[in-house]
């Protein structure tokens, strides 16, 4: 039998995970063009790595739930609003797009910038 | 969950081993009885399951208000229905029509709307389906059976997030005196995560 590590050792300390505060009231409206923050977190995120850097339209505000970075790495739970934003296949995958095929995908505001 | 019913039972994957690991831990610390897995899992498994997802499509297929009801606030028409629970808080109604088809995947594990269709299935899970349903839907779904038109949108939902998705396929043609009952008994599990068209 081989083995694997039950958990990685921890690449994130504490004080990386971002402070900010609670955050309730939505900063984007349906119809604003988002940019995905180009982070690269070390731990448990729920930004999928295909949609960071790429622009999309906010197609739906969902509700403030909780920072899934803070939740996972400080056990606190700090609310941020969630969206759902549309993607052009485009922006996503250049010349390799399937035509007609946009992604929706869910991201939590601290994800997004204005773009 | 037991496995030992098998004389010369498969080698366990990485994936099991690690899910065995990780039951084996919170057994033993106290934190989830082995017991409480199996419910989970049989009550899932036999209680609840696609069959809620399939009175909520009839019901929309024949009352056109709850239908403007569960594409306005879904989590709410399907309450109405008596259904609701974990993974369930926030469920997102996606209507199919003659130009547009939708297509539920999770890319970064599996989510999935328990309330309404149960635990997800092995392949909903499994690494080639997350990554690819967002990159070449068409594809994949045309190598699952699934043909859709190329004038046909093909919309895909990454449950990324605290929402969950249902897809509200088409009605199929030809079923206009048929009863609720009846109508729910053809909705399968395929058809409302959006891998199947009825």
């Amino acid at each position: 039998m081989s083995s694997f590590p039950l958990s990685r050792p921890p690449t994130v300390d504490a004080v990386d995970v971002d402070a900010a505060p609670p955050r309730e009231k939505p900063r984007f409206a349906v119809g604003d063009v988002v940019r995905v923050r180009d982070l690269h977190f070390g731990g448990h995120s729920r930004c999928p790595r295909y949609v960071r850097g790429r622009r999309g339209v906010v197609a739906r505000v969902d509700v403030a739930a909780p920072i899934p970075e803070v939740e996972a790495h400080r056990r606190e739970r700090v609310l941020d609003p969630t969206y759902g934003v549309r993607f052009d296949a485009a922006e996503l995958w250049s010349d390799a797009a399937e035509a007609n095929a946009p992604v929706h995908v869910d991201l939590y505001e601290q994800y997004l910038e204005p773009a | 969950m037991s496995d030992d019913h098998a004389h010369h039972p498969e080698p366990l994957t990485d994936v099991e081993r690690r899910a065995r690991a990780l039951e084996e831990l919170l057994t033993e610390k106290g934190i989830v009885s082995a017991e409480f897995i199996d419910q989970v899992v049989e009550t899932y498994a036999q209680d609840i399951g696609p069959m809620n997802g399939a009175k909520v499509v009839a019901r929309a297929w024949v009352d056109p208000e709850y239908k403007q009801r569960l594409l306005a606030d879904g989590t709410a028409a399907i309450a109405e229905l008596g259904i609701g629970g974990p993974e369930g808080d926030y469920i997102v109604a996606v209507e199919n029509t003659p130009d547009v088809h939708n297509v539920v995947v999770c890319t970064l594990c599996s989510c999935y709307p328990w309330p309404v269709l149960g635990l997800p299935p092995t392949w909903y899970k499994s690494p080639p389906y997350r990554s690819r349903m967002v990159r070449e839907p068409r594809t994949v779904l045309a190598e699952m059976g699934c043909d859709v038109p190329d004038d046909v949108e093909i919309r895909v939902w990454d449950s990324s997030a605290e929402m969950r998705y249902l897809v509200l396929p088409e009605r199929p043609p030809g079923t206009d005196g048929v009863s609720e009952e009846a109508l729910a008994a053809t909705v399968t599990r395929d058809t409302m995560i959006g891998v199947a068209r009825p």
